[in-house]
């Protein structure tokens, strides 16, 4: 594993542009003394969709394009263990602390921004003076800033609450400052944004998975680590496009064509990857809800039932509450507009796929059970009929 | 705590109870049955009055209207009552607070005077009045939002992006300054200055005077907070202090010696004591005359007003350099507020009422309610939940989920409530 490039590599990013251009077009449009409304940006995307990439290639472009060079001011802040690696010139503040240093935390990083601003050693007032400094900070420096900050999800709330308070929201109503955050969901864990100025004036962008022939110009960059880019379909069909996942399975195939060595345990190595987080009860929890598309409290009972081997009333109301809270807290999970909790269709897909592979009859008997569940429903609540009809024909197809 | 209304007669707190039909269920069972069963924090459809909601900011929705009100012009808001007039306002205000595009603007927020007799029209002395504890009330919470006490030339040597607050007046301006609060102000300056150095934030003063307020972006530390009430208490007048007469002369020194680049004067309630159009018409008629003389000295008036009222403003008022915006509500925009109401009262959890229904519930059901509205505007869907939770409470208590029994005893109540 060890060889995969997680680390960011410019050489090595691939597509992309029109989601760089979203940022890049405003920097532009303030470049040109255009004022620019939405100035906050936020990248969202599913683990190892390559947000964090991202953010490094639009701090990377903005100091090494001549468009941009020495014409716009990026600074970069990475949140959490920082997996795309840190900038030179970036700050960094990792999501190991005990909770009741996250205040300190804050203040210290608004400090090293003021610094970084040119705004040299501020004294040690509080956060609400620091944010004084840093917003003059940016008004010094007489041209566009563009404030890149990776990771949002991985902090916990009283860390957020501070970053919101005392930094993102003073800032953002000043003209020249863009925002481009990046995190997994729209909400951080237990933490939702609640300043108007970072919701009502910001531009969304959910990162898809790749096309095969983006996945194909992947491989082929990577072809000096030996990934193939005839393995694309493959791969494809197999993690569904998703960048990380691109190259973990594509180091399983080889020759010409390319065959699989070991399909399942290509996917069950992937699926590890994309769970490597998550603590082991919680990704049962995961494999035994993949097989379905959105979930709740009252559709987990007989899928967890069939995994565990245990009756389904086993699993009451508050139990299921608290898994589906633990498994939205991973940022893994989260609510799926108006159907239910959906995983990450990156982890998703995986997962299924490793259980159909590696546990064929376990695949098959969760597929019954969300079917048995889906037709219950749909015979005995007529009005909503039409809700749990498709699910129970979705399911049916699979047993 | 309740929350609190200002009477602009008498500018005194009073309380009120939320106007809400589950109130007499509001219980710590409630309470519980909200957070660990529904998981949400609190209830988000229990304020029908915008202006009493301090939640209201961080689920406002329709920022396309609100980019007609932010500008140097005068400009006429209309919307049924409950439309949201007030949750626009509240808007505004927390920009021009928050120094939206490196502005800074004074947000006056005027309720006009309590007409004694609808026919009757009042005498300019009594908007002056109202004007004057309007203008107080928004500059002192401007004053002590950001004081920057901690900001010294030697520590912070860049005089020109200083934020020029009540620290940086000299001494004969912050005496003038008191003078006019101690003036204007609807209850003692001491008084008011003991509240938030006993509190230690500007909590005290946001739920009496503007419950909206609350949370602003970097609010000061208490320190920062308790240097200004010091700071205040010093700068007493002298007898050879004087004095601006109240209303424009009031704002223009105001202006002029705290840097503000312009006023908004934000007209709202005029509906909240009379509904007949030609009586608030007859209101409004002694601020319109002034609205084209204060915009050329940058005093802006933005008026928030019921809808009724548009026909009965002569033309010429809505033209020129005025920007004129009508809300209207969609059922998507109606399902907006309750989507974002849930995400902010589950902390960013869900945001559908599907998440706390049971399966018997069909996923479009927000859009069944906002199609069953009459007229459609966010107070209604607001009225129409209310008897959602209060029909649940009764049928079955504080727990488990909403049924669609629920919702559907719900509508059938509703039309013809």
């Amino acid at each position: 594993m060890e060889r995969l490039p997680l680390v960011y590599n410019d050489p090595y990013f691939v597509d992309r542009e029109e989601a760089l251009a979203v940022v890049l077009d405003k920097a532009r449009a303030l470049l040109r003394g255009e004022p620019v409304r939405n100035r906050t940006t936020t990248y969202y995307g599913p683990r190892g969709s390559g947000k964090s990439w991202l953010l490094r290639e639009l701090h990377h472009r903005l100091q090494n394009t001549p468009e941009f060079q020495n014409q716009v001011t990026s600074l970069f802040i990475a949140l959490g263990p920082a997996t795309a690696g840190v900038p030179s010139d970036g700050l960094h503040v990792p999501a190991d602390k005990t909770t009741e240093k996250w205040v300190n935390e804050a203040a210290d990083l608004f400090k090293n921004i003021a610094q970084k601003l040119g705004m040299g050693q501020p004294p040690t007032p509080g956060a609400d003076a620091l944010a004084t400094y840093v917003i003059a900070g940016c008004r010094l420096q007489g041209c566009p800033v563009v404030i890149i900050v990776d990771g949002v999800d991985e902090m916990p709330p009283e860390f957020l609450r501070e970053l919101e308070n005392h930094f993102l929201a003073p800032l953002s109503p000043e003209p020249y400052v863009l925002f481009v955050l990046g995190g997994r969901i729209r909400d951080p864990r237990k933490y939702a944004w609640k300043m108007p100025e970072l919701r009502l004036y910001a531009d969304e962008v959910w990162l898809k998975p790749f096309a095969e022939e983006d996945t194909r110009e992947q491989l082929k960059r990577l072809s000096s680590l030996g990934l193939s880019p005839k393995a694309a379909p493959e791969v494809q069909k197999a993690g569904n496009g998703y960048p990380l996942s691109n190259v973990v399975l594509a180091t399983h195939l080889e020759g010409d064509p390319p065959q699989w060595r070991d399909k399942g345990a290509a996917l069950r190595e992937c699926a590890d990857l994309l769970l490597e987080n998550v603590t082991p009860p919680l990704r049962d929890y995961f494999r035994a809800l993949c097989v379905l598309r959105s979930f709740d409290e009252m559709r987990m009972p007989p899928l967890l039932a069939v995994w565990s081997g245990t009756p389904a009333e086993y699993w009451d109301y508050q139990c299921c509450r608290r898994i589906r809270e633990d498994m939205v807290a991973t940022r893994l999970a989260r609510w799926g507009e108006s159907q239910g909790f959906v995983m990450d269709e990156a982890v998703r897909v995986v997962l299924e796929n490793d259980l159909r592979e590696n546990e064929p009859q376990r695949w098959r008997a969760l597929h019954r059970a969300a079917y048995g569940l889906f037709t219950d429903w749909a015979n005995r609540y007529p009005t909503a009929k039409d809700r749990w009809m498709p699910e129970a024909e979705y399911h049916q197809q699979f047993i | 705590m309740a929350p609190s209304i200002l009477s602009s007669k008498t500018w005194t707190t009073i309380e009120i109870p939320p106007r809400s039909v589950t109130a007499d269920t509001d219980t710590d069972a409630k309470r519980r049955w909200f957070r660990e069963e529904l998981g949400l924090y609190f209830d988000p459809f229990a304020l029908l009055d915008a202006g009493t909601d301090p939640y209201l900011p961080q689920y406002l929705v329709g920022q396309r209207a609100m980019e007609q009100l932010w500008g140097d012009w005068p400009s006429f808001l209309f919307a049924p009552p409950g439309g949201g007039k007030t949750a626009f306002r509240v808007w505004l205000t927390r920009v021009c607070r928050t120094g939206q595009d490196g502005r800074r603007i004074l947000p006056v927020v005027l309720a006009p005077p309590r007409p004694e007799e609808p026919q009757t029209p009042l005498p300019w002395e009594r908007y002056i009045e109202a004007l004057s504890h309007a203008i107080a009330a928004s500059l002192l919470l401007d004053l002590a939002y950001q004081p920057s006490s901690s900001l010294t030339p030697q520590s912070f040597p860049y005089p020109q992006l200083r934020p020029s607050r009540f620290f940086d007046l000299s001494e004969d301006e912050r005496r003038l300054v008191r003078l006019v609060l101690e003036r204007d102000l609807p209850m003692p300056l001491d008084y008011l200055l003991d509240q938030i150095a006993d509190e230690g934030s500007l909590a005290p003063w946001s739920r009496t005077f503007d419950p909206p307020s609350l949370g602003l972006p970097n609010e000061p530390a208490a320190e920062s907070l308790r240097a200004f009430c010091k700071a205040m208490r010093r700068a007493a007048p002298t007898p050879s202090s004087q004095l601006p007469e109240r209303g424009e002369k009031t704002i223009q020194t105001l202006r002029t010696i705290l840097g503000y680049s312009a006023v908004y004067l934000l007209v709202d309630e005029a509906d909240a004591y009379i509904q007949d159009p030609k009586a608030i018409v007859r209101l409004l008629k002694p601020l319109w005359a002034k609205t084209t003389a204060w915009s050329r000295q940058a005093v802006f008036v933005k008026y928030f007003l019921p809808e009724e009222v548009r026909s009965k403003i002569p033309a010429k008022m809505l033209t020129g350099p005025t920007k004129c915006v009508i809300i209207q509500w969609e059922p998507e925009t109606l399902v907006q507020v309750v989507r974002e109401r849930l995400r902010i009262a589950s902390e960013g959890m869900f945001r559908s009422l599907i998440a706390i229904s049971t399966p018997d519930v069909n996923e479009d059901i927000e859009f069944q309610l906002a199609r069953a509205l009459q007229p459609p505007i966010p107070r209604e869907m607001l009225r129409l939940l209310q008897r959602v939770f209060f029909v649940h409470l009764q049928r079955v208590g504080p727990y488990g989920r909403l049924q669609q029994e629920d919702y559907a005893e719900a509508l059938a109540w509703y039309p013809g409530r």
